[in-house]
């Protein structure tokens, strides 16, 4: 099983959300571990509230799971997709008072609740995703600017490499030593 | 269900992938889009029937061409 997962941990999001439209529930599973803190992180800074942000975080999954098979990869990336949705589900829930809960009632999945303890978590997950963005803040502009078009706004080497007005082989450097800095600011905080 | 919030909504909402349950809303949706077309385009077929009926009734001769035939003898006869 673990096999599966790690297969499906090296998918694109694209592959990914294919996957989830084809009935694939890992193909859900790593993609909602890979951009769960992302999520998270932008529900606590936009609310303010960690209960809040749970709930609204489970929205934005359960809609992106029903509208996974409209994705369009040529259009935009996968996170900008999700934040979109997100962006949505928070609207709507500011204009009519209460969370969205559309996408979860449509599927019959409001069972799951946020409990007390699961506070600690959310502000956990979302002081990561604050870390990880003030490290990328930190990386000089050459490798932020790499980094980011790579893992955020998922483009190839050579779409990078043409718009930084360098070779793809460069563009590969700077990601990975851009790559390697985020990696060891975390593990020192 | 185990684990924290995030793990119990993978959980279910990856249950939900399996099943297909997201794919029924899908199905749902398209199935309500073509009812839609369907209804839109019966209705925009019978104002075009009702319309003509409704030309037909008010002139009738022109529909038929006789009133072009009429002004024609007339003519002749003068």
């Amino acid at each position: 099983m673990m096999s599966f997962m790690n297969d499906r941990a090296r998918w694109s999001d694209a592959q990914l959300l294919a996957g989830v439209a084809g009935r694939d529930e890992r193909a859900f599973s790593a993609f909602y571990r890979r951009h769960l803190p992302m999520i998270v992180g932008w529900c606590v800074r936009r609310t303010g509230d960690p209960e809040l942000a749970a709930d609204l975080t489970a929205e934005v999954f359960a809609a992106a799971l029903v509208s996974a098979a409209r994705y369009e990869p040529t259009r935009e990336s996968a996170a900008g997709w999700l934040l979109g949705i997100a962006r949505n589900v928070l609207g709507h829930s500011v204009r009519h008072g209460q969370v969205d809960a559309r996408a979860r009632e449509r599927l019959g999945a409001s069972s799951v609740t946020v409990e007390d303890e699961d506070l600690a978590v959310v502000l956990e997950i979302a002081a990561g995703q604050d870390a990880a963005g003030h490290l990328l803040a930190e990386l000089p502009v050459d490798e932020r600017t790499a980094v980011r078009a790579r893992v955020i706004e998922e483009r190839t080497y050579g779409e990078i490499a043409r718009s930084l007005g360098c070779s793809e082989m460069v563009a590969r450097k700077r990601v990975s030593r851009g790559l390697a800095r985020l990696r060891a600011g975390l593990a020192t905080r | 269900m185990s684990g924290d919030f995030f793990d119990r909504l993978e959980a279910e909402l990856g249950g939900l992938a399996r099943h297909g349950t997201h794919l029924d809303g899908v199905a749902g949706r398209d199935r309500r889009r073509v009812v839609a077309l369907i209804r839109r385009s019966a209705v925009i077929v019978i104002l075009a029937v009702a319309l003509a009926a409704s030309l037909v009734g008010e002139f009738p001769a022109s529909a038929s061409g006789r009133a072009l035939v009429a002004q024609v003898s007339v003519a002749h006869g003068l």
